[in-house]
Formats: structure tokens, C-alpha cells, sequence
């Protein structure tokens, strides 16, 4: 542990970890030394010079190693030169002086310096406003120069560093934050400076230039105008902006971002600081992927099918139209007769609502999140169930910690995350990567194992083996079942799982050791990982019961779900088998019934049908109307497209008339993110909320209201028909007093509908979340705005608004974390483990070689990066194959080739990398025009290559 | 190309420095004796060898006058202008040259023979003016000795007995009355020529 250290910085006596620096340490005090090139999250380089001090120390005598007295105070002894104050650590007894003339001579010459070759076009600057060069320059500066005006140096005006950042060399004061940032938290060493002496500037030699996810975050680290973003560049000034708290739905880290208003222009995206969830960053899709929001293309009106057209209606001719179709199919199919499907970036109040829809009003649990692709990936509920413990936060990790990433890329799947673990490791944390195929994270692991595919599970379980042997079960907390089953799938030689992954023995036991040895530990596992069945992830959860790893804070497993509402959309019990807060279907309906609904009807109780089972369901004609809301398996998974010609009745509800809308009988019009109320719920269990930023266009509605629209129709219409009385709407009653009646399944539906709709609100709906699904007690808007204490609770430190970057502050809140129930005592687990259920790359069926690797891309074909500059940041679909089976198959860089599997066949563009291990390709799962399930077998596909008629792109 | 023609060499740098980085410096002196200067796709080149970020081999070359960042004729001369040679005359020295040759600075004389390029500090203050010819030090120059200077470097080429632009085997120089370069003593510290390691 870091001792304390006391100290006097301007007469003020304070005392702050050893380590800290005499710029971070005079903060503590409020004391403001102005740095430009110091950043909190960078190392200290000494570049600017502006954060000169004057510091002594005492003296000391050297007879007796004390210190020297002089009136009982001790003798300080000045250095005869200031001292740059975010180089110089904190020593016992130092005196730092802040405001001396001596300093305050050194200020204004460095700010007279830096201004001598700045072009001073802050009228025209983008960064005017919001400048630290022009705040200490009011704070510090001289008033005047020395210097000649005509003698400044000067450069052809901005020029691209990459086609996002834009570099104005006049500008630049050289500090090298963006140079820092790029290699030292992105790992993405794509800057630096060329020449030197006044010709010294940035450039970018990648190819592309400046090829990294998080090359926005430069521009809010810049203290001056010299990077600039494309997309906001000349749009606006910044004190015309209004800014919104937000989120970005994009992925499961949630980062907190501000949409800048202007009137209801989104003008720009900016992260919002939040150390349990992005820090102060956001990646570049984060930042420039959010322009679908004002896409021209957005639907306005509801729409019906007459004919072969869709027209415009109104809400209560679509809302009629539904209730009828839906109700018809109900009582001559019975309500298992209709099913949904709804998207991961919906808000919980959309998911809940929708949920409670189908069960409680429609008697059916067909419902669910995924496409319905061969490929699905299985739920996940260990993630939840272990999840990280509450107060996790990766921002915060270093020493002590050990971070396990399986089969998961994270620069793709959830890219800040990316940061913080390169951050982790700077500050002395372990970082174990195991995957199949090289990622970035390699460069910054402590320690790298290369698997074979479909090997991850004996991976696990050979750690799991040292685990046991190393400490037996003396780390075991929770109470646990099928200890037994597990030492017996345990019980192989060590040199059998050698030989089956292909992880040397001795990297098999550093890992297991470091995971176990650490005083906190976190197992990260992404889409590869999952893709390889339950059986890993329940191996996952118990070595990290075994190891103690779980239950409390920065421990415990970190799944990398697909979306930005991934965990909310199983939270919210949008799936066949659960409902909400992951209760059996049976405890579920009863708990419905203790809420004042009736006794459920049997569509309720019985596991409903998977997206998968629905295609099947319409094709069988036992699935008759379909609700699909936010979600477009048209293009995602074409083999859909007979079932959704076929069936009876179909509602679309998108922002967009996408190729599945085009299909439906009526399209709703949903409002964006932007434009509403809602809470999601991100990979760490956070729920947190957005506010609305402007006027949805035209007629849109929120999902939540357009589901609450059907819901109330459908009940109007049941009780018209059994003419029963009170047709008006009541206002909602209160939930409290347990006395509403809600309707309890199909049956009941007729006879109840009950005021239970008419929510005004979305954050009517939050409490009734808050109520209603386990897990989610107490978190309600008012607590997550922390509209009454603003400021008090939540509060960030504030670091890049301080330190001159242009994160937003937090004034928010900073979103509310439910406990996972590891860390609730009594909470049972089970480490029995799965059947296998994956084919490994070597043997299998001699007509089709080659096993399929899928690959997330953050870039890929997500309708969401509509309108964004990204788009051109998005591959052309491709193959990644091994140079060896490049060559047997005499297929070379650029070839079109056929990938065939029993399903159907893709055409695909071949890349030659020896990345991809031999008998493997490497498939990226969703770009544009390409989607890998039109070959998808399973979770496990096998195909063949062959190169299409030789021709060359 | 680099990699096939040079490969033992290569082999031989990398194995000698615990780091790739520490063999950029080596790796750059090789390229730029083979192609004469270090053009987009030789810096490229280079990273690709030492598999480093092209981004952090152009920031060295950018840096260091004794990269040459575009083509350049048979003769680099660089004239040193920073305080203490300008106080020796360094000033004068340049002067002479462009009047000989008829160029300016950064530029290169018709035949392709001479370019000429003003410099910082080159370390070897002690006998100033100093100037670096091809890497090769030249010391004490004076104006008067310029013409006989240029003319022995062209009798040189022609000779084809041009320096290598390798600074690791570069020598030192001073000036005879006449102009004509005199081989001395090095002065400066000489890089050890490369050892291959015990590995
Ligand atoms: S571009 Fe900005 S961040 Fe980068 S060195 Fe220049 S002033 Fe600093
Ligand atoms: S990391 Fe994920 S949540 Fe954060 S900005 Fe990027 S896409 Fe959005
Ligand atoms: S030198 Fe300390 S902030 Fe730049
Ligand atoms: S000033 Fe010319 S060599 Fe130092």
C-alpha cells in the first residue's frame, strides 16, 4: 500500500498517497496549477512547461539523517530552478509554492511562447468556447506579446489525419496528449510527431491513417483546436449548444455520452464522465454512429398494407386493425398462437411492456430477442447469476487484479472496455487472453494462450483442475451443488488437455495460478466464447466460485452480450423460458396472479416458442400473428422471409421501413433513443437512463406507448364484445396497494381488462419495473436522475473537465447497479457441468473441411451506422482463410470464393491471414449484404471453400 | 527487399538488441545506403522489417538530419548553422556554397551532383564551422576552401568513390589548403561495428 505523504503546497498543509504528483496532490486542496500537456489518465512528460512551481525540501543533516531546525521549523531548501509540477512527486515535507512571481514570470513567458505561433483564429476555431489555451491565457497570460505578429509560423490550413480528425499544425502547442492517448490507452500507436524544432508536427502513417476506434477521444484531449472532427467541424458553436444527458445503445459498456442540442439537431456526441462505466471516453461509433436518429428515412406515420402498398393511418385505425387481427387469431388459435420478437436496444419499459403484452394479455410465451439463426447464441444466465459484483468497476483496476478475456475481442465487441484494460495493466494488473485466433489485447496481456477452436471448454476445465489442486475448495463461499460431477469431468491427465487445445501445461497452470493468486479477479467472455455452447460459461461461473472470485466488488464474470439493452432484454424476460428477473415461467404467472390478475392460463405456464421454433411455428401454421419490434430478420436472416410471406398477421414496429417492415400489415413508427424516456441496463447489471433530446418526427411514438396502443385496444376490444360496462380509459391506478387487477392470460384477458395499462409515463413503467421484476427493487427515475441531491450522490471527479478535455461532467447520476445474486447470501449454485456440444476443427465430415470462426466487427452491416461517415469504415464482405488452405485451394488475397455449407452458400471476397488457424475461416458474422446465417448450420458450422472461376478482384 | 538481399545482416541487428525498436536507427543507415534516401515506401519497408508502426519509423526519420526524407544528389552537404559555427563563420561557408553551385538550400545542383541543407547543431562544435558531407564529417571549413572541396568531391564521383550514407561507418575529415579532404583520426565516438549475440 502506497504510504501517505504530508506535505505544505502554499502555505496549506495536506497529506496524499505517495506517487501523487504536485499538480494532482494541489488539487485536493483547490489549489489550480494550469498544465496543458499533464493529463490524469497519460503519463507525465514535462512537454509544455506551464505547470512551473517553486519547490523546496527540507534540509537535512547529515550527521544524524534529521531534519535540520531552525526555530523548531525545519530548513527548507529551495531548488534553485522551478520545477515542472506534473513531474515532480510529492516528497515528506515538501513546500510547494504555486503563485510566486518567479512562477508567475515563468507562466506568462510560456503562454507568450505558445501564443507566438498560434494562429489566434479562435472566430473560426471549433474549439473556441470550450479552449484551454484561451482559458489560461485569460488566467495566466500576459497581456501582450513581445513577439512579431508577421513572424509566426505558418501551415497549409487543417489537413486530414485520418477521414474523422482533421490536424490544424498552426494550432497545435505540441503537448502530445493525442500522441500519449493513441499509444498508451488506445494501443493503437497510429501518431506522432514529425521534424522538429517550429516545423515539428503530428502525423498519422497507418494505413488508413489513423486507423483506431477511439481516434475522437483526441479531439476532447486536445487543449487547443488543432484536432477536429469531421462531423462536427464549422457546425455549430459550442455555447449554442444544449446538451442531454445520454447513452450509447450501440453496446453492452453503456458509456454515458451528451447529445450537444442545437434546436433539434444533434450536433454532436460527447462522452459523459462516469467512472464505474466508460471513464471519460466513448469510441468512435459512440460518437459518430448515432446520425440514423435524423436520417430522412425515419417512418412518421403508421402505416397499412392495402393491397400491395403500405398507406398511411392513423394510430387508431392501426391500433383497431391490430386488436382485431390479433384477437381473431387469439380466439380461433388460441393466444399461442401469436408470438415477438423484440430488439437489444430497446429500453426495459419497451421490453417489459412488451412482455407483459404477450403473457398477461395474449396468453403466450412465445416470445424472444434473438433472430432465430441457427447460430443463436444460447441465453446467457451464468453472466447474470455471477455476474461482477456490485461497485466493479474496470476503470479503477491495477495491481492485484487478474482479468481473464476468453474467446472474446473486446476493440469489437464492447471497445472501451479495451481502454480500461490496457489501463489496468499500466497500473500493474494481470491480463490473461485466451482466444483462438491473435487479437490486439495479445499486445498488452500478461499472458496469451492460443486454443484450439472448440477446445475453450477443455481450457477451462484444465484451470479449473489446477484451481482444485492448488487450494482445493477452501475458496468456496457460496453454497453450491455437483461438486462430485465436476471432479469427474475433471478427471483427465493434464497432458489430455494438453494435447486437445494445444496450451502448453505450463500456461495452462501460470493462468489457473494468477487467476487464483489474485486479490480480485474477472472473467471476461465474448461472442466466440459463447459460441461455443452453456457448458463454457457454466465452467466459467464455477472456477470463478471455486477460486472465491465472485460475490463481492471486481470479481466475478463479464459477458459480452451483443447490444447496448442485451442484458436488459433478458432481465425484462423477453424469451420463451423466463420471465422477468429470470423467474420460471411457473412463479412468474403465480406472481402475476398475487398482483390481483386471475389464474393463468396454460399458454402462460408452458415454455414458449424461440425465435427459432416461431419460423418453424408460421411455416407449420401454428403460429398465425407475429409482433416484431425494433428488429429486422428480413436482412439479418433471409431464410425468414417465407415465413413472414406466410404468416397471417404481421406488425412491424422500427424507426425505419426496413425490408422486414415492407413485409408487415401494419408498420408502427417507433421514437429513437433520442427522443424519449427509457433505462437500459449494460453488461455490468447498470441501469441507466436517457432523457429525450428532441421531438421525434412526425407521429412517432415510444415503443413502450406503441405496445401500451395495442395492448389497450385489444383489452377495448375483448370487452366491447362481452359487452361488459366502462369503456372509457381510467387513469392508472397506483400499483401499491396490490389491489389492481391485472389480466392474468387469455382466458382472464376477456373478463379483466382493468385499468393495468394506461401508463402516462415511461417512468410510470420503471416503477412498476422497479416492483414487479426481481433484482430491479427501488431503481426508479427519481433515484437514477437523483433529481433531489443533484450532485451529492453520483458526483465524478470531475478529472477532464479539470484537467481541460471536453468530457462532459456528470451532473447526472451515474446509473444504478443491481446486486448480482452471487452476492446475496443463500443463493444456491449449481457446478455440474454441461455436455460438450462442439465439433473441433480436425475430423468431422470430409465434404465440408473447414470449421467457421464468426467474427463480431463493430463496423458491420448494423442498420444503426446509417447516414454516419463510419459506413465507410465498413469492410466488403469477406473469408479470412490460413495461407496453407489458401494454397491448397489455390485461392489468393482478393479471390472470389464460394463458401458452402448443407444450409446454403455465400459469396465472399478471400482474405489469406495467417490468423485464422489452418482448417479454419475466419467469418465476420453481419456485413453488409452477407449474413453469415444464410450458412450457418449451429453454433457450429462447418463449410467448403472453393475459389469462383478464377477470377481476381 | 531489404529482407532478401540483406537477410543475415537483418538477422544479425535484431538478434543484437533486446527491443525491435533499438535496431531502427541500424535498420534506417542500411535502407538508406541502399536506396539513398528514405522515401514513403523504404520507411514503410523498414517498419515492415522491424514490424513496427510505420507511424514511430517516419517521427525518427523526421527527426534526425542524417535521414534524408527524399531523393538527393551524389553529395549531401550539410551545413551546420546553429550559434557557435555561425559565430565561426558559417554563415560565410554557406554563402560560398550556393554562390558555387548556383543553388539554394534544400535544393539540388542540375547534374544531380550536390545538394545543400542547413542543419542544427552537429556535435562537433570544437572545430567549427563543421559540415557533414554524406554523413562523413568535415572540419574547420572555411569559404576560401569550398571551391577546392567541391572539386575534389566531384573528382570522387567521378572515381565513383562516393561515401556510404551510413553514419555507423562514416569518417572525419578536415580540409586541405587546397580544399581537397584529408582523412583524420575519428574524433567522435565510433559505433562498434555489429557483434552477433551469444544467441
Ligand atoms: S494536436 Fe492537440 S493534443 Fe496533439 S500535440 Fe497538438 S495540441 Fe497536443
Ligand atoms: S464502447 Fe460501446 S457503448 Fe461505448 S461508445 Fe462505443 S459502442 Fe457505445
Ligand atoms: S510540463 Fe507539466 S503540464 Fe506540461
Ligand atoms: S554548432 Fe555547429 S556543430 Fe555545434
Amino acid at each position: 500500500m502506497a504510504e501517505d505523504i504530508t506535505l505544505i503546497i502554499d502555505g496549506v498543509k495536506l497529506t496524499v498517497p505517495e506517487g501523487t504528483n504536485v499538480v494532482d496532490a494541489a488539487r485536493t486542496v483547490g489549489i489550480e496549477i494550469p498544465v496543458f500537456c499533464y493529463h490524469p489518465r497519460l503519463r507525465s512528460v514535462g512537454m509544455c512547461r506551464m505547470c512551473m512551481v517553486a519547490v523546496g525540501i527540507p534540509r537535512i543533516d547529515r550527521d544524524t539523517g534529521q531534519c535540520l531546525l531552525e526555530n523548531n521549523r525545519p530548513v527548507i531548501s529551495m531548488f534553485p530552478r522551478l520545477q515542472t509540477a506534473c513531474t515532480t512527486l510529492v516528497s515528506p515535507g515538501m513546500v510547494v509554492m504555486t503563485s510566486t512571481d518567479e512562477v508567475k514570470r515563468a507562466q506568462r513567458g510560456i503562454l507568450e511562447f505558445l501564443l507566438t505561433s498560434h494562429p489566434l483564429d479562435c472566430p473560426v476555431c471549433d474549439k473556441g468556447g470550450e479552449c484551454p489555451l484561451q482559458n489560461l491565457t485569460m488566467g495566466w497570460g500576459p497581456g501582450t506579446s513581445r513577439f512579431e505578429y508577421h513572424n509566426k509560423m505558418h501551415f497549409e490550413k487543417p489537413v486530414p489525419l485520418g477521414d474523422l480528425i482533421l490536424l490544424d499544425r498552426e494550432r497545435c502547442i505540441l503537448c502530445g496528449r493525442c500522441v500519449r492517448f493513441q499509444d498508451e490507452l488506445a494501443d493503437d500507436p497510429v501518431l506522432g510527431f514529425d521534424l522538429r524544432g517550429r516545423d515539428w508536427h503530428i502525423i498519422s502513417k497507418s494505413d488508413p491513417p489513423f486507423d483506431s476506434k477511439f481516434s475522437g477521444n483526441t479531439t476532447d484531449i486536445c487543449p487547443v483546436g488543432a484536432l477536429t472532427t469531421t462531423d462536427f467541424r464549422f457546425r455549430s458553436r459550442v455555447w449554442e449548444l444544449r446538451s442531454v444527458p445520454s447513452l450509447c445503445i450501440h453496446c453492452p459498456v453503456g458509456c454515458n455520452v451528451n447529445l450537444d442540442m442545437r434546436h433539434r439537431e444533434v450536433m454532436r456526441v460527447m462522452p459523459r464522465e462516469n467512472l464505474a462505466v466508460n471513464d471519460i471516453w466513448i469510441c468512435d461509433k459512440g460518437r459518430f454512429g448515432q446520425h440514423f436518429v435524423e436520417s430522412s428515412e425515419r417512418l412518421t406515420t403508421p402505416l397499412m398494407r392495402r393491397g400491395d402498398q403500405l398507406v398511411q393511418v392513423s394510430w387508431e385505425q392501426a391500433f383497431e386493425t391490430i386488436a382485431e387481427r390479433f384477437v381473431a387469431i387469439q380466439r380461433k388459435h388460441g393466444g399461442t398462437a401469436l408470438a415477438g420478437i423484440a430488439g437489444e436496444r430497446l429500453s426495459n419499459e419497451d421490453l417489459y411492456l412488451f412482455q407483459r403484452l404477450f403473457r398477461e394479455v395474449f396468453g403466450s410465451n412465445n416470445l424472444d430477442h434473438r433472430i432465430g439463426t441457427p447460430g443463436d447464441l444460447p441465453d446467457d444466465d451464468i453472466g447474470v447469476m455471477l455476474g461482477v459484483g456490485s461497485g466493479t468497476s474496470l476503470v479503477t483496476l491495477g495491481k492485484g487484479t487478474t482479468v481473464l478475456v476468453i474467446g472474446a475481442n473486446p476493440e469489437e465487441e464492447a471497445p472501451v472496455y479495451l481502454l480500461h484494460l490496457h489501463q489496468m495493466v499500466k497500473h500493474g494488473g494481470e491480463l490473461v487472453v485466451a482466444n483462438v485466433r491473435p487479437t490486439k489485447l495479445d499486445h498488452s496481456a500478461t499472458l496469451s494462450l492460443r486454443y484450439r477452436p472448440g477446445t475453450a471448454t477443455q481450457l477451462v476445465r484444465g484451470l479449473l483442475r489446477v484451481v482444485l489442486e492448488e487450494a482445493g475448495t477452501k475458496h468456496l463461499s457460496q453454497k453450491t451443488t455437483g461438486l462430485a460431477e465436476l471432479r469427474a469431468a475433471l478427471n483427465h491427465p493434464m497432458a489430455s488437455v494438453v494435447s486437445a487445445t494445444g496450451v502448453s501445461e505450463d500456461d495452462i497452470r501460470a493462468a489457473a495460478h494468477t487467476f487464483l493468486q489474485a486479490e480480485n479477479a474477472v472473467i471476461i467472455y465474448g461472442a466466440e466464447a459463447m459460441a461455443e455452447g452453456t457448458a463454457l460459461s457454466q465452467d466459467l461461473g464455477s472456477l470463478a466460485l471455486i477460486a472465491g472470485k465472485t460475490g463481492k466488488a471486481n470479481n466475478g464474470l463479464l459477458a459480452l452480450l451483443p447490444w447496448g439493452n442485451s442484458r436488459g432484454v433478458l432481465d425484462m424476460g423477453v424469451r420463451p423460458d423466463r420471465g422477468p428477473g429470470y423467474a420460471p415461467l411457473a412463479s412468474a404467472a403465480k406472481e402475476r396472479e398475487g398482483a390481483g390478475g386471475r389464474k393463468a392460463a396454460e399458454g402462460a405456464v408452458q415454455r414458449g416458442l424461440s425465435a427459432r421454433e416461431m419460423w418453424n411455428g408460421v411455416v407449420e401454421g401454428r403460429i398465425r400473428g407475429m409482433y416484431l419490434m425494433g428488429i429486422d430478420p428480413a436482412s439479418a436472416y433471409p431464410a425468414t422471409r417465407t415465413a413472414l410471406e406466410k404468416v397471417d398477421f404481421l406488425v412491424v414496429q422500427d424507426m425505419f421501413l426496413t425490408p422486414t417492415a415492407q413485409m408487415a400489415d401494419v408498420v408502427l413508427p417507433a421514437a429513437a433513443f433520442a427522443e424519449r424516456e427509457g433505462t437500459y441496463t449494460n453488461a455490468e447489471r447498470r441501469v441507466q437512463r436517457v432523457r429525450p433530446a428532441r421531438p421525434a418526427p412526425g407521429d412517432c411514438r415510444p415503443d413502450w406507448a406503441m405496445v401500451q396502443g395495442i395492448a389497450e385496444a385489444v383489452l377495448a376490444l375483448l370487452k366491447g364484445t362481452d359487452e361488459e360496462q366502462g369503456t372509457a380509459k381510467e387513469p392508472r391506478k397506483k400499483l401499491k396497494g396490490k389491489k389492481r387487477e391485472a389480466p392474468g392470460g387469455a382466458e382472464t384477458a376477456t373478463e379483466s381488462p382493468g385499468p393495468s395499462w394506461g401508463y402516462l409515463t415511461a417512468s410510470e413503467v420503471a416503477s412498476e419495473i422497479a416492483e414487479r421484476v426481481p433484482g430491479y427493487q427501488g431503481i426508479a427515475y427519481t433515484r437514477l436522475a437523483n433529481a433531489a441531491s443533484r450532485g451529492g450522490w453520483g458526483r465524478q471527479p470531475n478529472e477532464s473537465f479539470y484537467y481541460g478535455g471536453t468530457c462532459y461532467r456528470n451532473s447526472e447520476g451515474v446509473g444504478i447497479q443491481y446486486p448480482a445474486p452471487a452476492e446475496l447470501s443463500g443463493a444456491g449454485f449449481s457446478l455440474k457441468p454441461r455436455e460438450v456440444e462442439t465439433t473441433s476443427a480436425s475430423g468431422g465430415d470430409t465434404r465440408y473441411p473447414f470449421l467457421v470462426v464468426t467474427q463480431r466487427l463493430l463496423y458491420d452491416g448494423d442498420p444503426f451506422l446509417r447516414d454516419s461517415q463510419l459506413l465507410a469504415h465498413v469492410p466488403a464482405p469477406y473469408v479470412a482463410i490460413n495461407p496453407s488452405d489458401a494454397r491448397s485451394l489455390g485461392v489468393q488475397a482478393g479471390d472470389r470464393v464460394r463458401v458452402a455449407s448443407v444450409a446454403g452458400v455465400l459469396e465472399l471476397a478471400a482474405r489469406v491471414s495467417d490468423e485464422v488457424p489452418a482448417g479454419c475461416v475466419l467469418i465476420p458474422s453481419n456485413l453488409p449484404g452477407a449474413p453469415l446465417s444464410m450458412v450457418q448450420t449451429g453454433l457450429q458450422t462447418r463449410v467448403a471453400v472453393s475459389k469462383v472461376g478464377g477470377r481476381r478482384e | 527487399m531489404l529482407r532478401e538481399k540483406y537477410a543475415s545482416e537483418i538477422d544479425t541487428l535484431r538478434s543484437r538488441f533486446a527491443h525491435r525498436r533499438s535496431a531502427v536507427l541500424p535498420m534506417l543507415y542500411l535502407a538508406q545506403d541502399e536506396y539513398g534516401s528514405l522515401g514513403e515506401e523504404v520507411v514503410r519497408e523498414v517498419a515492415d522489417v522491424l514490424d513496427l508502426p510505420p507511424t514511430d519509423i517516419f517521427e525518427v526519420v523526421g527527426f534526425y538530419t542524417l535521414f534524408y526524407d527524399r531523393p538527393v544528389g551524389t553529395w549531401m552537404i550539410q551545413v551546420c548553422d546553429d550559434a557557435p559555427c555561425c559565430y565561426c563563420g558559417a554563415e560565410e561557408v554557406m554563402a560560398a556554397l550556393k554562390e558555387q553551385l548556383g543553388i539554394c538550400e534544400n535544393e539540388t545542383t542540375e547534374d544531380g551532383m550536390f545538394t545543400i541543407q542547413r542543419v542544427k547543431c552537429l556535435a562537433a562544435c570544437g572545430n567549427a564551422p563543421a559540415i557533414q558531407v554524406n554523413l562523413a564529417y568535415l572540419y574547420d571549413v572555411t569559404p576560401e576552401k569550398i571551391d577546392g572541396m567541391l572539386r575534389d568531391l566531384r573528382s570522387r564521383a567521378e572515381r565513383g568513390e562516393t561515401f556510404r550514407l551510413s553514419g555507423r561507418d562514416a569518417d572525419d575529415y578536415t580540409l586541405a589548403p587546397d580544399g581537397s579532404l584529408q582523412r583524420i583520426e575519428r574524433r567522435l565516438g565510433k559505433t562498434p561495428e555489429p557483434q552477433p549475440s551469444a544467441a
